[in-house]
């Protein structure tokens, strides 16, 4: 037998047995299925997320002001 | 402004906060096609605005103090009433436009509120980049305050009579019916009243951390002036 086939056999008859949920990862997990999935629960976190990241990054800015601020005094 | 001095009302902010994270995600809701759960988004974006609107009143109102009154504290209190404001709007705008793309199926419909809403935060972008093309600090303060009061004027037509008037994908806008209409029971007016509350604290709260801030900051400006001036004599 081929050397080269006889050590990727192994892996490569793997990745084919694979083949079928990566393709179909491709084609229908997208992020919006993602996000449809259950009832749409899931927009609803992607909204408290980003309120909360937009407070997070509001208080960030602040901090690097005031750590501006200390380092004046 | 002595009754902000306490912290009760921080306080209230966490509590209600809290009741409409964990109420609003358990409590059973009227059942609608196509919003399905994310009817739930009505207890997080909406109040968004509700908080923006009063902060820009606010902010309008400390304007017309410092006009009648003259002291620069209530100039920096309308500063920062419309910077955390305009926050709560992009905020606003992001979850508006994710919400948007899964029950209208597009990121930005062109609908009349929305429209109205991006040229209101363009007017108040405006207003911050007025202040600083201002060296002198009076004249900046007398300005920047006369145009926010018209920024305010023009603001609550654009956001609460305009889309009224014409088509709109918004409940409760052109002839759509409000939230209200499906709410027998008043499972949503109990979360998303609180909630309207809660935001607005919470936005009062950061604004008078940064309105902090930039008191000191000015207390340290004028420290280095007066340093500056000794130095030279």
């Amino acid at each position: 037998m081929n050397p080269f086939f006889k050590h990727s056999a192994k892996p490569l008859f793997l990745i084919f047995l694979a083949f079928p949920i990566f393709s179909n990862a491709q084609a229908k997990n997208t992020l919006t299925d993602l996000l449809r999935q259950d009832g749409k629960i899931w927009v609803v976190i992607a909204v408290i997320s980003i309120i909360f990241a937009g407070l997070i990054y509001y208080l960030f800015k602040m901090n690097q002001r005031i750590n501006n601020i200390m380092k004046r005094k | 402004m002595y009754l902000f001095k306490s912290f009760w009302w921080k306080i209230l902010a966490i509590i209600i906060i809290f009741y409409v994270l964990i109420a609003g995600l358990i409590n059973p809701l009227p059942r609608l096609p196509i919003l399905n759960e994310s009817i739930r988004n009505a207890f997080y974006h909406p109040p968004l605005w509700i908080a923006m609107m009063a902060m820009l009143l606010v902010s309008a109102i400390f304007s017309g103090r410092y006009l009648a009154k003259g002291r620069i504290n209530e100039d920096l209190w309308a500063i920062e009433f419309a910077n955390t404001a305009i926050l709560f709007g992009i905020l606003g705008c992001i979850t508006g436009s994710v919400w948007a793309y899964f029950a209208w199926g597009d990121f930005w419909p062109n609908d009349a509120k929305t429209n109205c809403v991006a040229v209101g935060m363009l007017l108040y972008i405006a207003y911050f980049i007025l202040r600083g093309s201002f060296e002198d600090e009076m004249r900046r303060a007398r300005i920047s305050a006369i145009y926010n009061i018209f920024a305010f004027a023009m603001f609550i037509p654009l956001i609460m009579v305009l889309p009224r008037l014409t088509d709109s994908l918004h409940p409760g806008n052109g002839g759509n019916p409000g939230f209200s209409s499906y709410d027998q029971d008043r499972s949503i007016t109990l979360i998303i009243r609180p909630a309207f509350i809660g935001f607005t604290l919470l936005g009062f709260w950061i604004t008078q951390l940064r309105f902090r801030m930039r008191k000191i900051e000015k207390v340290i400006d004028e420290q280095d002036l007066t340093d500056e001036q000794t130095i030279s004599i």
